[in-house]
């Protein structure tokens, strides 16, 4: 089923729009929490509380396209989940890893970002992304927002494993330096 | 900073930045399993694709038509850009569209890059016009058709398809010579096809500007 008949299920209070979101987007939303968890049963969790949220916020939004807001929601719930379970010293999967590397571009210090100044910097690391090319944009998408594995990227990109890491790593840099040459210092 | 922190914040990236993911399938069969539903899948396959509504298997890109907008000065064409560069045009990849109205997909190399690509990347320039199956060249009044070798500053918006639309028609694309930009309605090239008069759309009508004083002012409005 398209996009926009789903979101019209959804306008019109219809439950067929749950399971026609499951079946045309499930295993998408299961694939980023899985990244995220990396354990099946909080990641189907995860994605049950996507179609709940999904379902509370259309109307009055008309998301397009529905799969990036789908997987927006997923993503926010799944890291928030793996925050819990972290603290309950609990399960790990790729996103350790992805915050370890984040983590470069970060001094890892406590302090008080206030919104316009997150709104700010999202705004530069939009800026940042737009000068990239394509393949470039991808790649730190796949990771960064995906929290995809290493090893999956590399499958996609007909790449090695290596060369994905060593392309990360530039990024990284160089996001770093554009936000450190803008006045960020985080 | 904390990177947890920096990962939230990434979740609220321009969606446009997003790169869409086809929907995994599930690992449901066993290998025992796979064969006998590859029969199954054969049996079933004629009734199955004349039951299923084709527009739902069938893939779908968008594209923007080139004149669609009309941009009012060059901040706005800037704002509207997802890539700018100054590039050479290599030739014609494709032909598409229809045979009343075809499209032609050139292929160029990026010369000179300010927004959204490398120097050195290959990029798909999609516009409406090209030649017909009948060897009818259809070419939109005042966007003339790019010419191979010819090196262009453009304006442009990426499609879901991978190419990319010089904004603006005309407005989007400025012929570059001996170090000097010019509106594509300072050039002979409208003349060629008759048109004596300025284009309406021409907001920025440059006349042998330098293109690194052009720089300077887009890279001025990016930083805004």
């Amino acid at each position: 089923m398209e996009d926009s008949k789903i979101v019209e299920l959804y306008w019109d209070r219809n439950p067929d729009a749950i399971p026609e979101t499951s079946q045309k987007y499930g295993n998408y939303c299961t694939a980023i929490a899985r990244n995220i968890l990396g354990n099946k049963e909080d990641a189907e969790e995860c994605v049950n509380d996507t179609y709940l949220n999904a379902w509370n916020s259309i109307p009055p939004n008309r998301p397009f396209p529905l799969s990036i807001f789908l997987g927006k929601i997923t993503r926010n719930l799944s890291f928030n989940r793996y925050k819990y379970n972290r603290a309950q010293k609990r399960g790990g999967g790729e996103m350790t890893l992805v915050l370890d590397e984040l983590g470069e571009c970060v001094s890892g210090e406590d302090a008080v970002w206030q919104e316009i100044n997150k709104m700010e910097l999202l705004k530069a690391i939009n800026a940042f992304l737009s000068r990239l090319s394509d393949k470039k944009r991808n790649l730190f998408i796949s990771r960064y927002w995906y929290a995809e594995s290493t090893s999956e990227i590399a499958k996609r990109y007909q790449m090695t494993e290596s060369n994905i890491n060593m392309a990360l790593s530039r990024l990284r840099k160089q996001l770093g330096e554009y936000l450190a040459e803008r006045g960020f210092v985080l | 900073m904390k990177k947890e922190e920096l990962f939230e914040i990434l979740s609220e990236i321009d969606e446009a930045h997003i790169e869409k993911r086809p929907n995994r399938k599930r690992k449901i069969l066993q290998l025992g399993k796979a064969l006998a539903a590859c029969l199954l899948l054969a049996l079933t396959l004629t009734f199955f694709l004349r039951e299923t509504n084709e527009e739902d298997i069938l893939p779908r890109q968008y594209v923007r038509c080139s004149w669609v907008m009309n941009y009012g000065s060059m901040e706005q064409l800037i704002e509207y850009s997802d890539l700018i560069a100054l590039v050479q045009v290599k030739g014609l990849a494709e032909t598409t569209g229809s045979q009343s109205l075809p499209a032609s997909i050139f292929e160029a190399t990026v010369e000179d890059a300010i927004l959204g690509c490398e120097k050195e990347d290959t990029i798909h320039i999609y516009m409406s016009g090209g030649k017909t199956k009948s060897n009818i060249i259809i070419e939109v009044l005042s966007d003339p058709l790019l010419k191979e070798g010819q090196q262009y500053l453009i304006f442009a918006s990426k499609n879901e398809s991978g190419t990319c639309t010089v904004l603006g028609g005309s407005q989007g694309k400025l012929y570059y010579e001996n170090g000097l930009l010019n509106s594509i309605s300072n050039t002979t090239l409208l003349e060629e096809q008759g048109i004596s008069e300025k284009s309406v759309m021409d907001c920025l009508n440059l006349k042998d500007k330098p293109l690194e004083e052009v720089k300077e002012k887009i890279y001025q409005v990016l930083e805004k």
